[in-house]
């Protein structure tokens, strides 16, 4: 008794210790967060012009990815974020102005990166977070809807039709990492629940055409982000990784025959039909960088 | 088939007989198949010297391109006074439209158009007794080499099992996993001489002597025509002494990029590995895998 009583006495004081040290010496968990910020599916943008740099009407839609990222890191933070890394995920990857960017994080910038829309993914981070998001090419009211740049018609993997956000996630789920909010188009957002039922998803505009939309005003977009981010953030124990079974099969349908007569020199590159290859393996990883390779040799 | 079946046994008997008379005969009288793979390029064609005279856009190039279509005739004539029984010629040079269909020696076959995936070899295989290289020229950091290059002009060095070759010898390699020699070859003294490092023993004739990557002491083209029909000639009887270019497997292509930007995007390719910024490696199987590996090389790089 005496003795369980003294130690009683000493884990109490141990934790009135234990509290009293600043949280970064205590080490809390850990929760690093990758922001993927992509610019088709941010609140006001409908049109080409307004996601390509040498257009007059760029200015907006680099503002709105700018002020969106924004509310997302400052959402992380505020839920506790160890560590923010911004991935610039749109063309040439130099849109989000580094000196409008929330100081707190760590913003990687330029093209082409080793790890694409992803850069920095691994097992040291903890949820991915996407901002910007659109469907991939050929899904109605999909705003600007595509996958990678335009030479990708139709990519399934796993017998899914997928997106920059099925790759993107499922990538991140090969390291364990979930997927724990979209921000996007209506249609964008339906296609990422259809992969990740969990995840939180906020719609910011909601697509007529591949080119018009009712827009939701960026400010109320920004808070519904900044909303969204936090309560994924605290959910996140429950929203599962896109964790993929292998081997993985990823099949890809070009626009034209040469694409994919370029695709089939890839070592193990199988050929379905004129403009269709597939590819297989037991990594995601290698699934992710063959998508890329494909990009390449096709835009 | 069904009518066959009811010829009465001594028709059969004497159809028989004929049959393997007419075999015995065709043995003797027809010469051995003798299969040969033309591949025709343009920088190292007589008479060429600056870019412009090698692009359809160029003024020049309806002289030149004539040029080179006497070559690839001379060399189908060589081919047959040696005895060939079947002639394919690919045209290697750009857009793999440079050889008038209506103007080659109608003996011959043509490969024509790009892209390939099998470049300055599309077509080849093991069918073939003998390779020939017409109007080939250097890669790209041999200084007298006219026009020197590998495909795109940002592939600097090109390294096999560590010795740098250029197209001829990326073409040869390949001709050699089939077991088929080169037999000719024709270009400026540059790629003579970097084909010669290969010891093959091959056929070789200099077009003209590069002075600067756009400049050469030339060899009357009439006369290269009369050489390149001689040659081929010449080599394709010689054949067994010409050895095949067979690289030792696994082979390490080592390619030296015009800059590290083009590295980045080739290092997506499966298994490829860095040796520093602009150079990449890849460990074929055999010299086809290697070949496919840098027209993938080729394709993500320079345009």
């Amino acid at each position: 008794m005496r003795n369980l009583k003294q130690r009683c006495g000493l884990v109490a004081v141990l934790a009135l210790v234990w509290s009293s040290v600043p949280p970064r010496i205590r080490a809390e968990p850990r929760l690093n967060v990758l922001i993927s910020a992509d610019m088709e599916g941010v609140a006001g943008v409908v049109g080409e012009g307004q996601v390509q740099a040498s257009s007059p009407d760029y200015d907006l839609g680099r503002r709105m990815m700018t002020a969106e990222t924004n509310a997302a890191i400052a959402a992380a933070f505020a839920a506790g974020a160890t560590r923010v890394t911004v991935v610039d995920a749109h063309g040439s990857g130099t849109n989000l102005l580094p000196r409008e960017i929330d100081r707190r994080a760590i913003l990687v910038s330029g093209f082409p990166m080793p790890g694409g829309m992803m850069q920095g993914i691994g097992p040291d981070q903890d949820a991915v977070v996407f901002i910007g998001y659109h469907t991939h090419a050929g899904v109605a009211f999909g705003i600007l809807g595509h996958t990678d740049t335009d030479g990708l018609r139709r990519v399934v993997l796993n017998g899914h039709e997928v997106g920059e956000f099925g790759l993107n996630a499922a990538l991140a789920g090969h390291f364990g990492v979930p997927a724990v909010f979209v921000s996007g188009d209506r249609a964008a957002i339906d296609d990422a629940r259809g992969l990740c039922p969990e995840i939180e998803g906020v719609v910011v505009k909601e697509g007529f055409t591949r080119t018009s939309a009712r827009l939701i005003p960026p400010e109320e977009a920004q808070k519904r982000i900044s909303e969204g981010v936090g309560r994924a953030l605290a959910r996140r124990a429950a929203i599962p990784p896109l964790r993929l079974t292998v081997p993985i099969t990823l099949e890809v349908e070009l626009q034209t025959t040469v694409q994919a007569d370029n695709a089939a020199l890839v070592p193990g590159v199988e050929r379905v039909n004129g403009t269709t290859v597939r590819y297989r393996s037991g990594s995601m990883v290698d699934i992710y960088r063959f998508s890329m390779l494909v990009d390449r040799l096709s835009g | 088939m069904r009518r066959d079946a009811g010829v009465r046994p001594r028709r059969a008997a004497r159809l028989g007989l004929l049959l393997s008379l007419m075999g015995s005969v065709s043995a003797a009288a027809a010469p051995a198949r003798l299969k040969v793979f033309v591949s025709v390029d343009m920088e190292g064609i007589a008479g060429v010297v600056i870019e412009r005279q090698t692009g359809s856009e160029g003024h020049d190039y309806p002289i030149h391109r004539e040029q080179m279509l006497a070559e690839a005739n001379a060399a189908v004539a060589g081919a047959f006074d040696a005895g060939a029984t079947e002639v394919v010629v690919l045209d290697s040079h750009g857009n793999g439209m440079n050889l008038r269909p209506d103007l080659l020696d109608s003996r011959a076959r043509l490969i024509s158009g790009t892209p390939r995936p099998w470049g300055m070899v599309a077509g080849l295989d093991g069918t073939f007794d003998a390779m020939v290289f017409i109007g080939y020229h250097a890669s790209g950091s041999i200084p007298d080499g006219v026009l020197a290059h590998t495909f795109n002009l940002s592939a600097l060095s090109v390294r096999l099992n560590g010795q740098v070759v250029g197209e001829g010898g990326l073409s040869a390699a390949v001709g050699g996993h089939f077991n088929v020699p080169v037999v000719f070859g024709a270009g400026d003294r540059a790629f003579v001489r970097q084909f010669q490092t290969l010891s093959t023993g091959t056929e070789l004739l200099e077009t003209k002597e590069g002075l600067s990557n756009s400049s050469a002491a030339l060899v009357h083209p009439a006369v290269v025509i009369e050489g390149i029909r001689r040659g081929v000639k010449a080599g394709l009887e010689r054949r067994a002494t010409i050895s095949p270019w067979q690289v030792a497997k696994p082979i390490t292509l080592e390619v030296e990029l015009g800059n590290s930007s083009e590295a980045d995007r080739v290092m997506l390719i499966p298994a490829m590995s860095r040796v520093d910024g602009r150079t990449v490696r890849y460990v074929a199987p055999d010299a086809p895998t290697m070949y496919r590996i840098f027209v993938l090389i080729d394709r993500l790089t320079g345009r």
